[in-house]
């Protein structure tokens, strides 16, 4: 039951995780409790339920009930950096490194933390398909963490991508393998070509903790299809300033949430 | 109205259904990313292509082809340091009792212990490279002592004839450090680079040594170069052109003339120096430094350092050293394979569990994010082995050793083999392309 949230508790009842190991938790619906149903049709569950050799129709009505009830309301999922397979750590320091999480030393980088500036950037992609089809996507949200920055805040945003990435991406190159393509603007700075030319969300952070960014509208444009899934950038137009996240492929590992709320169109 | 209804709620064993038909439905995937794959059980299968053979508490195993040999290096318990078995055409041992020698070290060090931290055999002479290392500390002895300052590292032994001949010790003094129980030792293809461990530098600043990651240059009569210790020669980073291997008579006068100079050397109060490239970088600021060497090319290099795996590119100055942090996060127990062809380095924590990780590289550059096989009730020991003509993995472990699959790009299969062999800690395994044989030390033969 691991990554479920809180509202899940609610109605009291236990909800599996889905095939996909992705939470899915029901809204609470009073309504649907068996406590509401009224008094004729109560009486007369309740005869047919109690008959010995009725269990089995008991437990198949019941179960029956919970999955349209769960398929009719809203749902939320939460997927972590655990079940992302693209991320990678860019930088103008270095261009063909793809995890230039902080620098160590003269040529030296770790992707123990990462380090967000006006050169350096995180990129992250999460899977769409944990979403069913036919769904409205009504809220989504980004758990970004971060344990350290300058004193006086980074301005933070999380730009939608706009081309593919992959194998070998780094701040020259968007990918390498099959083909070897550049970004249009090296470290996907390309307004309007490699990033979205409004970000999506931004935020004054400064201190440690988490932020949530919401980014409901990226989401939705991706399942919809109406916007290609390329993920986000994160980054600062700071020309001074960093912020430094948890890295998810080492101490962050699982605090990157993206948590979606979603029901059928 | 809460009366009648309460009569029908679902009794306990609802609860009991529910309750089991969501780990049914969940627990495919219960606490397993969609990255990790999972071997529950590894069916035991017997490998046609291993040779064991008996050679207790061994840490170490190393192939001679051109001499068929096979090299096996002891624990520190065991009374002999290095044990030699002869081969047969076929790459089967020969029976008969080994040839056992013990390391050489100063007499000053006599009751220091001292071991072999890594074995190789030159692809086509019969020479094989043993590093060393010994127990530095004797009471209150400082680690850089003078008798630590005569200690040889690295032994070259001929295996031309039919007893291992010492044919050159060298490496020594506090550009090496002592005391380490495991360090990389690698050779390039072309066995034009020897890639060692324990390298150090003075720094004048900080007035302290500071740990390195490089190799000593070889020639192509398999002995390093050496020059004077006041004018050291520059060594180029370019990849070595390829020379053809000397034919044995040449290789011999080569060497005796190179043992000649340095003698000459001595004698003359101008001691020489085998010719070496040092690099020193945060990256490796631990000692030992670094834990295996992974050469994928003259360009490539990766290594582990006591967190995770290493990159190092030496045509780039503005990324030269890349350092990945992985999990499950045990310091000091990483060892990494580098797929030659597909973009894939393997990375395995010994003395942990059944977890392998396999990181994606570009250009040598770790990229994207990595993938993991968990093998259940396993524990590895040893550096894993690309089988090449197979593409599989083979990596010794915990009373076996374990045949991983590999896609054609180098991830893995959640399919994997073992074969049970009289061994509980499997640390030292090596392949042998010639002969086609993958060779096993175990505590004895069944």
């Amino acid at each position: 039951m691991k990554n479920l949230p809180k509202e899940s508790n609610h109605s009291g009842w236990h909800v599996p995780e889905s095939s996909t190991g992705v939470a899915i938790a029901r809204e609470p619906r009073p309504s649907q409790s068996l406590r509401d149903v009224p008094p004729r049709l109560a009486n007369k569950t309740n005869h047919v339920f109690s008959q010995p050799g009725n269990r089995w129709l008991r437990i198949t009505v019941a179960c029956l009930v919970l999955c349209c009830a769960s398929t009719a309301s809203a749902r939320t999922i939460v997927l972590t950096d655990e079940d992302c397979e693209d991320m990678a750590a860019i930088t103008a320091l270095a261009p063909r490194i793809g995890w230039a999480g902080i620098s160590y030393g003269p040529g030296e980088f770790i992707n123990s933390q990462i380090d967000i500036s006006a050169k350096t950037s995180f990129l992250i992609r999460y899977p769409m398909d944990k979403i069913p089809k036919g769904q409205r996507v009504t809220k989504a949200e980004l758990t970004v963490p971060f344990v350290y920055g300058t004193p006086t805040g980074v301005r933070t945003q999380v730009r939608r991508l706009l081309v593919d990435w992959g194998p070998g991406v780094c701040h020259q190159y968007r990918r390498v393998r099959p083909e070897r393509l550049e970004w249009n603007t090296g470290g996907a700075m390309g307004l309007g070509q490699d990033r979205a030319v409004k970000a999506t969300a931004s935020a004054l952070l400064k201190g440690s903790g988490e932020h949530v960014f919401n980014v409901t509208e990226d989401v939705e444009l991706w399942h919809s299809g109406k916007a290609g899934q390329h993920g986000w950038l994160i980054t600062t137009d700071d020309p001074t300033g960093y912020l430094r996240l948890s890295s998810p492929s080492w101490g962050g590992l699982k605090q990157w949430k993206l948590r979606i709320t979603f029901e059928p169109r | 109205m809460s009366g009648p209804v309460t009569g029908s709620r679902p009794s306990g064993r609802f609860w009991y259904w529910l309750a089991l038909s969501g780990c049914v439905f969940g627990g495919s995937s219960t606490g397993f990313a969609a990255k990790e794959l999972r071997v529950k059980v590894l069916p035991e299968t017997p490998l046609p292509y291993v040779t064991t053979v008996t050679a207790p508490l061994a840490r170490h195993v190393a192939v001679s082809e051109p001499a068929k040999m096979m090299v096996i290096g002891h624990r520190p318990k065991h009374p002999v340091h290095l044990s030699f078995y002869r081969l047969d055409d076929q790459g089967l041992v020969i029976a008969g009792e080994p040839v056992s020698i013990m390391l050489p070290k100063p007499a000053a060090l006599v009751s220091n212990p001292n071991w072999a931290l890594g074995i190789l055999c030159h692809p086509h002479l019969p020479l094989v490279y043993v590093w060393q290392d010994v127990e530095p500390l004797t009471g209150n002895l400082p680690v850089e002592g003078p008798s630590v300052a005569e200690f040889d590292h690295l032994l070259i032994y001929s295996l031309a004839e039919p007893e291992p001949k010492l044919l050159l010790a060298t490496a020594r003094g506090p550009e090496y450090a002592s005391g380490n129980l495991v360090g990389g030792f690698a050779l390039n293809a072309a066995a034009t680079r020897l890639y060692v461990p324990s390298m150090q530098q003075f720094d004048v600043a900080t007035k302290k040594f500071v740990t390195g990651v490089g190799w000593l240059v070889l020639d192509p009569d398999g002995l390093p170069p050496f020059d004077s210790v006041d004018a050291p020669v520059e060594v180029s980073l370019a990849a070595a052109p390829a020379v053809p291997t000397p034919d044995a008579a040449t290789a011999t006068a080569a060497q005796a003339a190179k043992m000649a100079a340095i003698e000459a050397g001595k004698a003359a109060g101008k001691p020489l120096t085998p010719r070496r490239y040092l690099e020193t970088a945060w990256t490796f600021s631990v000692q030992p430094s670094p834990y295996c060497y992974a050469p994928l090319n003259d360009d490539i290099v990766f290594a582990a350092s006591h967190s995770g795996p290493t990159y190092w590119i030496l045509t780039d100055r503005l990324g030269r050293f890349g350092y990945h942090y992985v999990q499950p996060y045990v310091p000091f127990r990483y060892r990494v394979t580098a797929h030659p062809t597909a973009p894939s380095v393997y990375v395995t924590p010994v003395i942990y569990d059944g977890r392998m990780m396999r990181i994606e590289h570009a250009d040598g550059y770790f990229t994207l994010v990595p993938q993991t096989l968990l093998l259940d009730n396993i524990v590895y020991h040893s550096t894993p082995i690309l089988l090449t003509k197979t593409n599989q993995l083979v990596v010794g472990a915990n009373g076996r050793i374990c045949l991983i699959d590999l896609e054609a790009d180098g991830r893995f299969k959640a399919a994997a083999v073992q074969m049970t062999v009289n061994n509980p800690t499997v640390e030292g395994i090596a392949w042998s392309e010639k002969f086609g044989r993958l060779f096993v030390p175990v505590e004895k033969l069944p």
